[in-house]
């Protein structure tokens, strides 16, 4: 009895740690917000300020300011080459699940390993190059590049999920007298909605969230949101009520997409090996 | 209205595995053929040659004489109904149905009325517009058969599609889909490696086993003459009685083996008189064994081992030398059950006694 | 009648045909182009020196010898390297702590698991935002309760001894979750039945932990480690933000210096060769993750293709 109260202590002990810390890890995040809501003089008190009147103006003077375009320019850069690339990578996928040829393990891997690619090695040719093509500074030259990205890790992801479907139900559909290519789009597309669902969703996330790349080939129109955040850190250096709003509202969209594919961030994350 | 005939059909999965070996088999018009066997022994691998999933290694499959090797399973004009089903779990019952006539750009009104009348065939008038989530066991069975029926195959298939049923159910489906077969007289493949089933509802049964042929037949057929000794243990529940010995001539012939001996009657003692002093295998069925009641010709005579009782009958394990003979008993037979430990002597006719070569497995009488 | 077949056949096969390239060809075509083209192209340019006004001088492996001389260059590797082990050890150990932890069935834990997953969904240049606003010298947070603890505010930002330190709070902050993650998954696909054993044992926590946790989280672990030490060695966002690769160069990583080779020196030809040395040893590890990954059950051929 003794040694049973000592081990439910113990665990306790242990979870209240481990609760402490992760909730020490959602600090940043509320300070942020906190600050966002505070007006100039408030973020610098010290002791901080928890109760406090909150202010929107911050909010405001950033939605009348360039960021809104540059968060546009982001969002569509990320859902330009999130579309082009689910389309390319839902073919090619669908290609590796049902027709493995002999090495095809092996293209596997290089295209996988596209993905890995260090962005200051891919960022230094494509900048000469959009240079002498005058895409320096366009939505386009984005998307070229991250559709790099997002073609091979889409191709990872969906062929997981193509894998899983059963052979006999596009078998039965071969035999009710559908190409292959009907099969596909009637039968197995359909059933790897899901699938698709999430691949777009990280698609997103990671072109959103790209930084290099955008950095180095924008100076003006293109700016996405986070190198705007950049700026705006190095133009307004300590107007932090600004830029904690900006951070906010460029969060958003990012925390409502991982609500969404909160189940299936393993596959996500991990390229869909582990599960 | 179609005859299938299968020559010659090998098939390899890569350099190792030979899964069918050299099948032969003819499938009369409107015939209901069972490919037998069990699990891995090739049956399901030549069905899916001949929907045209896999392509044989070597060998012709001809629909109606013409031959159908490199025809692309939509081109085949053949239907199969999937152990899983395999219904499209994004269609409704409906659209399940109309699937197929949609591959062939029926029109939209034809469609609808073909819907209906195998809707109403099939029971499923209320269920069309669910999920196939949404049914029960029975009646996805019954919407793969009617996406199977709609389209008016010329060749029906079916892998093992009562496995996923429980056992009332089963059988249920089983007379229904012999009913069915029966009506539309379509020439049908049917796969299962449950003997009672390929018993209940063949013209004809291809036993199959490591991917060959053993036996093709009527089902009396395989089970009264089975040509060897797989297809002897095979089909009959519970399997055959194997006994290894020799025939010996003393007084009249007997049979001698693992601490056991059967004199046999002098008919019988003729019949084996070439095999004398060979080594062979004996078989006699459970349900061919009774009461010797003072017989002495055929006898096996033991201790009762083990008694399962069974709704009216006793299947009675036989302690017979250093075998176990499995001997089915009827009920009446016995004013009280037969208890462990109890002597026990049971006889056999002549025609039910069954021989085999130990080495080659073939039936030798 | 054969020959109305044969057409049915030959059709067959034509469409088949179609739709596999339809599946390869414009995805290998498009990545090929863009990939193979500029990579040569690269390789080619850091073989070149680039002077600005003047035509490009061939200087072969010249400026990997520039590089392999210069002790910038190592300092910078060495501090990448430090950044990476470092983050690697808090991360893999607070990780497990905490998928341990997380791990637990108790109600509101679904809460939590969603709540330690979103800092590594944030672009990492914001994460580097949050740490610069929270690690400031005179009015961040950080120092705040360093001081109310009894300890000495530190110039987080500009110090030598502790720039590196912000980088790294900065790493392990966003993505420890992704250890937890991994881990959380690992623990849950151990069956049920072999936990309760092991309660039901009484087996000592050590015991417990090498005998059931471990088989099923090394690959988790393995993942873990291999995917954060290829990104941090890539690492950019953070020191471009948080420090700007000040003071010094102690805070500067590979990609960081590359970039700045590019933009602020134009040297385009050194920028090249610096992001081949990352290109390199991000490969050799992208390679011993390959091979963890590659799928161990797979499908036949033959069970797949319809033989036409």
């Amino acid at each position: 009895m003794r040694e049973e109260t000592k081990f439910l202590i113990r665990r306790a002990v242990f979870l209240a740690v481990a609760l402490g810390i992760t909730l020490a890890f959602m600090f940043p995040l509320v300070w942020v917000i906190l600050a966002s809501l505070k007006t100039r003089l408030e973020i610098f008190v010290l002791p901080p300020k928890w109760i406090f009147l909150p202010t929107l103006q911050n909010y405001r003077d950033i939605l009348s300011s360039d960021f809104m375009y540059q968060l546009r320019n982001s969002l569509l850069v990320a859902a330009i080459s999130t579309g082009v690339s689910l389309v390319f990578g839902s073919l090619t996928a669908y290609g590796f699940s049902r027709y493995p040829v002999r090495g095809s393990d092996n293209i596997l891997f290089w295209i996988l390993s596209l993905r890995m690619l260090p962005p200051i090695a891919v960022v230094i040719p494509f900048y000469l190059l959009f240079r002498s093509l005058g895409l320096l500074d366009t939505t386009l030259a984005l998307v070229l590049v991250y559709c790099i990205f997002n073609i091979s890790f889409s191709i990872w992801v969906l062929k997981g999920f193509f894998d899983e479907i059963p052979v006999e139900l596009e078998e039965a559909a071969k035999l009710d007298g559908y190409s292959p290519a009907q099969v596909f789009f009637r039968v197995s597309l359909p059933l790897v909605r899901p699938g698709l669902a999430t691949t777009a969703i990280f698609c997103l996330i990671q072109s959103l969230n790209e930084f290099l790349v955008a950095l180095t080939l924008t100076t003006r129109k293109a700016v996405t949101a986070p190198v705007g955040l950049a700026k705006l850190q190095t133009f307004l250096g300590t107007d932090w009520g600004r830029i904690s709003a900006a951070a906010v509202i460029f969060m958003i969209p990012v925390v409502v997409f991982t609500i969404f594919v909160r189940n299936e961030l393993i596959r996500g994350m991990s390229f869909g090996r582990m599960r | 209205m179609a005859t299938l005939v299968l020559e010659k059909l090998n098939l390899w999965y890569g350099r190792h595995t030979h899964a069918v070996r050299d099948v032969d088999l003819v499938v009369e018009d409107g015939e209901l053929c069972v490919f037998l066997g069990p699990s891995g022994c090739g049956k399901t691998s030549t069905l899916r040659m001949i929907a045209g999933f896999v392509k044989p290694t070597s060998g012709k499959i001809y629909l109606d004489g013409e031959v159908i090797n490199d025809l692309y399973p939509g081109d085949r004009n053949v239907a199969m109904i999937f152990q899983s089903y395999a219904l499209y779990p994004h269609l409704t019952v409906r659209e399940q149905l109309a699937f197929p006539l949609k591959a062939k750009r029926t029109p939209r009104q034809e469609i609808a009325q073909r819907v209906e009348e195998i809707a109403h065939f099939l029971h499923l008038e209320d269920f069309l517009d669910r999920y196939p989530q949404e049914l029960s066991a029975g009646q996805r069975q019954r919407v793969a058969i009617g996406r199977a029926l709609i389209r008016k195959p010329k060749l029906f298939l079916m892998d093992e599609p009562l496995s996923q049923l429980d056992a009332r159910l089963r059988v249920e489906m089983r007379a229904s889909l012999r009913k069915l077969q029966q009506e539309l007289r379509i020439t049908t493949i049917y796969v299962t490696h449950d003997q009672t089933e390929a018993q209940g509802l063949a013209d004809k049964i291809m036993v199959m086993h490591q991917g060959r042929v053993q036996q093709v037949g009527k089902p009396i057929e395989i089970y009264e003459n089975p040509a060897n000794l797989f297809v002897a243990g095979f089909v009959g529940m519970p399997a055959m009685n194997f006994l290894r010995g020799v025939f010996l001539r003393g007084e009249g012939v007997e049979f001698r083996g693992n601490g056991m001996r059967i004199p046999l009657s002098s008919g019988l003692g003729e019949r084996v008189a070439p095999l004398e002093g060979r080594e062979v295998i004996l078989g006699v069925r459970p349900e061919h064994l009774m009461l010797a009641r003072g017989r002495e010709e055929n006898v096996i005579r033991g201790e009762v081992y083990v008694v399962e009782p069974q709704s009216n009958e006793y299947i009675v394990d036989v302690k017979f030398g250093g075998e176990i003979v499995k001997v089915r008993l009827e009920k009446r037979e016995f004013a009280s059950p037969p208890r462990p430990g109890e002597v026990i002597e049971v006889t056999f006719e002549d025609r039910y006694l069954y021989l085999f070569d130990p080495v080659t497995e073939k039936r030798l009488l | 009648m054969a020959e109305h077949i044969d057409a049915l056949v030959r059709r067959r096969r034509r469409e088949e045909l179609r739709f596999r390239l339809l599946l390869f060809v414009p995805t290998i075509v498009f990545l090929v182009l863009m990939v193979i083209f500029p990579l040569v192209y690269s390789v080619n340019v850091s073989f070149y020196d680039y002077v600005r006004g003047r035509e490009p001088r061939f200087v072969g492996f010249g400026n990997y010898a520039q590089l392999f001389r210069s002790e910038q260059f190592w300092l910078v590797t060495w501090v990448t390297l430090r950044i990476t082990l470092t983050c690697l050890a808090i991360e893999m150990g607070l990780g497990l702590l905490l998928g341990f932890a997380l791990s637990e069935r108790i109600p509101g834990m679904g809460l939590f698991r969603l709540l330690i997953f979103l800092p590594m969904m944030l672009a990492p240049l914001v994460a580097g935002l949050f740490w610069r606003l929270l690690l400031d010298q005179t009015f961040g947070l950080v120092n705040f309760f360093l001081e109310r603890l009894g300890f000495q505010a530190v110039e987080w930002l500009t110090d030598p001894r502790f720039a590196i330190w912000g980088i790294i709070i900065t790493d392990v902050w966003q993505w420890t979750p992704f250890v937890v993650l991994l881990v959380l998954a690992g623990l849950g696909t151990i069956p049920q039945e072999l936990r309760e054993a092991a309660t039901l044992d009484r087996a000592s926590p050590w015991m417990r932990f090498r005998n059931i946790y471990l088989p099923y989280l090394r690959m988790p672990i393995l993942l873990a480690v291999l995917f954060r030490s290829i990104d941090t060695l890539k690492m950019f966002d953070v020191p471009y933000i948080l420090t700007g690769g000040g003071p010094g160069d102690l805070t500067t990583t590979l990609s960081l210096l590359g970039y700045r080779n590019l933009f602020s020196f134009f040297k385009v030809g050194v920028a090249s060769a610096i992001s081949w040395f990352v290109v390199i040893i991000v490969n050799v590890l992208v390679n011993i993750l390959l091979k963890i990954l590659s799928p161990r059950k797979k499908i036949p051929r033959e069970m797949v293709d319809t033989g036409l």
